[in-house]
């Protein structure tokens, strides 16, 4: 069954790559923020099944964004996609309880996680 | 090749926030301090216009009363002495001095409003895109200019965070296939104990992190072509077997790439694209 995404990226071709990648699998969409801010409103209104979520962004990292959404609701499903390799973000990932801590670049291993997340729905 | 499509295409799934979908209750919602003043400074412009026509209306009367009543009344002609010409000048001089006053502050609000509104946010701009263009992209603008020119400035910092995102992609494929390569090096000069399958290893990982270099780039449209991922320049083992670099020679735009080629030992010439 697709999923519904949020992608939450502040760099546009970023998203594009990422939505691209996305609908190749055959999930929809739903909608894209460029900001930590944009992030926590569009998912209080769409609630989207995974939320991807770039970690350095105006307005409001990442990281504070998926803490206000996962406070709302635990039950969110959150992956971090970031070009940093900093070991303290995915530590805070992983305390926060997002469920996956990915290189943007890496398409493989982002399907795989979509495809695995799938599964569990 | 590739029909050219904007980096910047949105999802149709995205919300138009362009100033033609802000309509009704949305306008009103992002209706800041600055409409509201733009609000008044019509309704001045309004009180001008009406306190002129009143002006007027009232000086035709006059004309038209004493035009009826001078011809037939001597002695009407014969009151209309100095001190009424005196009378009738201070009228107006006070009427135009109304005029006057309104005027001048419908003026002085549309110049404050048209300072604030156009001329501070686009220096604001212009200071934040002459950063940009000396490297320096952290400089953003704020997020308070409403309006057109504050769409203008979110697409400014919408474009540094692109510019961004490509310099930390840039940078750190570059750093990872430069530690592969030393890696390799190094794996070389040791002694014969690695394997081949050790420093294949290292050749992958480079080849990884170039690849999502050649990705990237592939994703862009410039010098109105679009790189196809071959091989481009002449330094480039020749991926097709046509004798020369695998550029598109119908495209002018291509071609002229491929002059800015880079011999050994050279340099492009006259361009800045180097």
């Amino acid at each position: 069954m697709p999923m519904r995404v949020l992608v939450v990226d502040d760099s546009g071709f970023m998203r594009k790559r990422i939505i691209e990648e996305l609908r190749g699998q055959g999930h929809s969409v739903v909608g894209e923020a460029k900001s930590g801010v944009e992030a926590i409103e569009m998912y209080r209104r769409l609630r989207p099944d995974l939320v991807t979520m770039d970690i350095t962004m105006r307005d409001k990292d990442g990281i504070t964004a998926a803490r206000e959404i996962i406070g709302e609701d635990p039950e969110a499903n959150i992956v971090f996609l970031t070009i940093l390799k900093d070991e303290k973000f995915k530590i805070e990932a992983e305390k926060l309880g997002a469920k996956g801590f990915i290189n943007k670049t890496d398409h493989q291993s982002i399907a795989k996680f979509v495809q695995e997340m799938d599964r569990k729905q | 090749m590739v029909p050219a499509r904007s980096i910047f295409a949105q999802s149709d799934k995205v919300e138009d926030d362009t100033p033609s979908a802000r309509t009704g209750l949305q306008y009103f919602k992002w209706s800041t301090h600055m409409n509201r003043l733009m609000v008044l400074l019509f309704l001045l412009g309004l009180v001008v216009v009406s306190i002129s026509a009143k002006f007027f209306f009232d000086a035709t009367h006059e004309i038209q009363s004493a035009s009826v009543e001078a011809p037939g009344s001597p002695a009407m002609s014969a009151a209309l002495s100095a001190q009424d010409n005196v009378g009738l000048l201070e009228t107006n001089r006070t009427r135009f001095a109304v005029v006057l006053v309104i005027t001048v502050s419908w003026f002085a609000l549309a110049m404050y409003l048209i300072a604030r509104r156009i001329v501070v946010p686009a220096n604001k701009m212009a200071v934040a895109a002459r950063q940009m263009l000396q490297g320096n992209f952290g400089s953003t603008l704020p997020n308070d200019s409403k309006g057109d020119l504050g769409d203008v400035g979110k697409l400014l910092n919408d474009m540094s965070a692109n510019f961004q995102e490509i310099l930390l992609l840039t940078g750190t494929a570059v750093g990872n296939s430069l530690a592969a390569l030393e890696r390799l090096d190094s794996t070389v000069k040791s002694d014969s104990h690695s394997s081949s399958a050790e420093m294949q290893k290292h050749i992958e990982d480079m080849k990884r992190h170039l690849g999502t270099l050649q990705t990237m780039v592939q994703e862009f449209t410039f010098y109105q072509a679009r790189f196809d991922g071959r091989a481009v320049f002449g330094d480039v083992a020749d991926t097709q077997g046509t004798g020369g670099p695998a550029v598109d020679r119908e495209n002018p735009a291509m071609e002229a790439i491929d002059k800015l080629v880079m011999s050994p030992g050279s340099k492009p010439k006259g361009n800045r694209h180097d």
